[in-house]
């Protein structure tokens, strides 16, 4: 999963719609009003293909994909800790969106409210724990790859709700425009375990605190630019 | 990325396996006569001294109540192709000091060696002592010849005697002729028919890896069956006398009992002994010269000049260089999962005890008998009552073999008493306990009276020493530290414990929580 995969998605999505018709002749322009977008955000990058069925509702569909991983070193209680963390999230989602005022003809107008759902074909995350450092038993030095390491595994559900704001149109041409939504998924309470290797193989007393550690991990916040290209 | 705020390690420490160091090593340094200790002072020397350590860890060695632990860096364990081979120089203040000579195999995780400390000034079941002074003039010379000798008792029937010519002086390591009013002489002889003297022996047993033998400059393994053996000191003032400008004549009586392990034939009045020196600083034997028995008095003895002091050993020397040691395998099946430590003694075919060992005894546990000499031996296994658990013959023990010994069961009854001890620290959840040897004595007995109960594996230990219905006294070592738990009674046949705040701490609770509070300190 990668940018080639989205930009493929991206061109047989414009193919796809390109033979929708029967559109309604309106004052605000015709509907159903088909675009595709190109989504870049911190659920990842994506694709939608918005329909907008009349002035106040549309429907979007698409995908998102947000490969990610971060690494920081962390002093816990009394020892310095390695802390890795990866994270593979990819979804497929239904959004409806309402524009609430219609008829100001002003950034009001512009004003989106979302709801809608996704389904996870992938997300879950990874913690690797590793002491930073050689640790000292007693006078013996062991360094960092011979004391093992705690692997944590995380998996949060696999459809999951979502709710956002956003602005529509915020800067127009022709046949493209901007968007941006703020929104989130509740992820709900994840599976999480802890093992260890090595000399931390036994360290099962740690586990419940990881778990615990990632139960306040659920939500997925959204932060999205659009980039809307009207057929 | 996900909204928390809180940190995925948050308030998690790292716990580590306690079980760090695999192969451990066990020596209980008592006192000859059974005396409590003074503080010990230790040392480790050899090739692999690098290698040993603390078992909790740390390179100072620790001997708290004279039971000293230790361990082999996970880094530098035992292969199938290299062993472990270190000394361990026990001193302490008014004892003579002991080298023992240390060697772990691959696979041999656990070992315990009991050393014994003898007070330079005791008479003992198998040793007496002499200390004397010999006046000597304004150049550090004898002005008359001087004679002191041991003397028999009880105990001990045969004596050593040093005579020392007029016009002797005396030197200092160096070299230097030390003057003085008087030079002081101090002469232990041991008695080496009697099995107490195979501990007070130099390094504590009769096999050794570092002996120089005839012909050679390099050290060696060797095996000993001393027929007498002899420790002289002398000191002119402060300073101890390395040699002499004449040399001086021992004269030492043999065990009379003693048989010839090449011949099967007694000692007797025209045989050659070698002589071996032994220095304890570096735990190397040297031969020195060979000695004609001859008899004087009615005994047996045999006449040594030395120009330099030192321990003697006179006796039979057996290489054993190009020995492989005899694996053993013990089967105990009526010890189920528990254990038991027995007496192992390998005695030659007149019945001289020549090798004496402690040993955990598990159904099935896999051992060696290391370097025992080429010649056929026996062995046998006695319990901790004092019963003959198992006897056989070794036709050649340097050859390899494996064997198999079948240990019947004790007349007593045997309850399987197993101790677990889990510990739960406030907010941390049960923690890995460190493997630890537990002691044990009936409850109120002297401190003396501690003798090793086993080794309690990551909290466990399973034994057959403990009775239902008996109240004990149990000591853990771990460092420096000492932990007893006083008059703990054996009511049930499994006796774990789970110690934690919060929890029921037993029908001990002040002890157990001293043990919660000792363990959980570290993690805070």
């Amino acid at each position: 999963m990668n940018i080639k995969f989205t930009f493929l998605s991206l061109i047989l999505l414009t193919f796809a719609v390109n033979e929708i018709h029967a559109q309604n002749r309106t004052p605000y322009g015709d509907f159903p009003n088909v675009s595709v977008s190109a989504t870049a955000g911190t659920q990842g990058l994506g694709a939608d293909v918005k329909v907008k069925l009349s002035q106040p509702f549309g429907v979007r569909a698409g995908v998102s994909i947000l490969p990610f991983n971060w690494q920081t070193v962390y002093t816990g209680r009394s020892e310095p800790t390695d802390l890795k963390l990866d994270a593979d999230f990819a979804n497929a989602h239904l959004m409806f969106d309402w524009h609430p005022s219609t008829d100001h003809d002003n950034i009001l107008d512009k004003f989106i409210l979302t709801v809608g759902g996704a389904y996870w074909w992938k997300d879950k995350g990874s913690a690797v724990i590793t002491y930073d450092g050689t640790y000292k038993y007693g006078d013996i030095e062991i360094p960092s790859d011979q004391l093992g390491e705690l692997q944590g595994k995380v998996q949060w559900k696999k459809v999951t709700p979502y709710i956002g704001v956003g602005l529509d149109n915020i800067f127009s041409a022709r046949t493209f425009d901007f968007g941006f939504s703020i929104g989130t998924y509740y992820m709900g309470k994840p599976d999480a375990t802890l093992t260890g290797t090595k000399m931390l193989a036994a360290n099962t007393s740690n586990s419940d605190q990881f778990a615990k550690n990632m139960s306040y991990y659920r939500f997925l916040p959204v932060v999205q630019l659009n980039l809307n290209i009207n057929l | 990325m996900l909204n928390s705020c809180r940190n995925p390690a948050y308030n998690i420490d790292v716990l580590f396996d306690a079980a760090v160091i695999k192969y451990k090593a066990t020596l209980l340094v008592t006192d000859a006569k059974g005396a409590t200790l003074p503080a010990l002072n230790l040392t480790i020397s050899g090739a692999d001294a690098a290698s040993i350590y603390d078992f909790s860890g740390t390179k100072a060695i620790y001997a708290p109540g004279g039971i000293i632990t230790l361990g082999v860096n996970p880094n530098a364990e035992p292969t199938t192709s290299k062993s472990l081979k270190f000394n361990i120089v026990v001193k302490a203040n008014g004892y003579e000091a002991i080298n023992v000579p240390m060697e772990i195999v691959n696979g041999q995780v656990s070992q315990i060696q009991e050393v014994t400390l003898l007070k330079s000034t005791d008479n003992t079941t198998a040793s007496t002592v002499i200390s004397k002074t010999v006046g000597i003039d304004a150049t550090g010379a004898t002005t008359a010849a001087a004679t002191v000798a041991t003397v028999a008792n009880a105990n001990v029937a045969t004596t050593t005697t040093v005579s020392i010519a007029s016009g002797t002086q005396f030197k200092n390591a160096a070299g230097a002729v030390l003057t003085g009013s008087a030079v002081g002489v101090q002469l232990i002889s041991f008695d080496a028919g009697d099995p107490a003297s195979l501990s007070l022996f130099p390094g504590g047993k009769l096999a050794s890896n570092n002996v120089v033998m005839p012909g050679s400059t390099t050290p060696t393994d060797a095996f000993f069956i001393p027929a007498a053996s002899t420790n002289i000191k002398m000191t002119v003032g402060t300073q101890e006398v390395k040699s002499f400008t004449t040399p001086i004549t021992v004269t030492t009586q043999l065990d009379p009992s003693y048989t010839m392990a090449s011949t099967g034939a007694p000692v007797k009045v025209g045989d050659q002994l070698p002589i071996y020196s032994y220095q304890v600083e570096t735990g190397q034997f040297t031969y020195e010269s060979t000695a004609t028995v001859f008899s004087s008095g009615g005994k047996l003895a045999i006449n040594i000049s030395t120009s330099h002091l030192t321990i003697f050993v006179a006796g039979e020397v057996f290489a054993t260089a190009n020995c492989s040691d005899t694996k053993v395998s013990y089967a105990a099946s009526w010890l189920s999962t528990g254990t038991r430590p027995v007496d192992v003694e390998i005695s030659t075919n007149s019945g001289k005890i020549i090798a004496k060992s402690l040993v955990l005894l598990s159904d099935k546990l896999n051992d060696i008998f290391p370097g025992l000499p080429g010649i056929p031996l026996h062995y046998k296994v006695i319990d901790a009552n004092g019963e003959t658990l198992s006897t056989g013959d070794l036709a050649n023990p340097c050859a390899g073999n494996s064997i198999i010994i079948t240990l019947t069961q004790p007349s007593i009854a045997i309850d399987n008493i197993t101790l677990q001890l889990n510990i739960v620290c406030p907010n941390k959840g049960i923690i890995l306990v460190p493997n630890f040897d537990l002691y044990y004595k009936p409850a109120g007995a002297p401190a003396t009276a501690y003798n090793i109960l086993g080794t309690a594996a990551k909290g466990l230990i399973k034994t057959t020493l403990l009775k239902k219905g008996s109240s004990y006294d149990f000591k853990a070592v771990w460092g420096s530290q000492v932990k007893i738990v006083p008059n703990r009674t054996i009511t049930d046949l499994d006796m774990s414990t789970t110690v934690g705040e919060g929890l029921d701490l037993g029908k001990n609770p002040a002890a157990n929580n001293a043990l919660l509070i000792e363990a959980c300190k570290s993690l805070n």
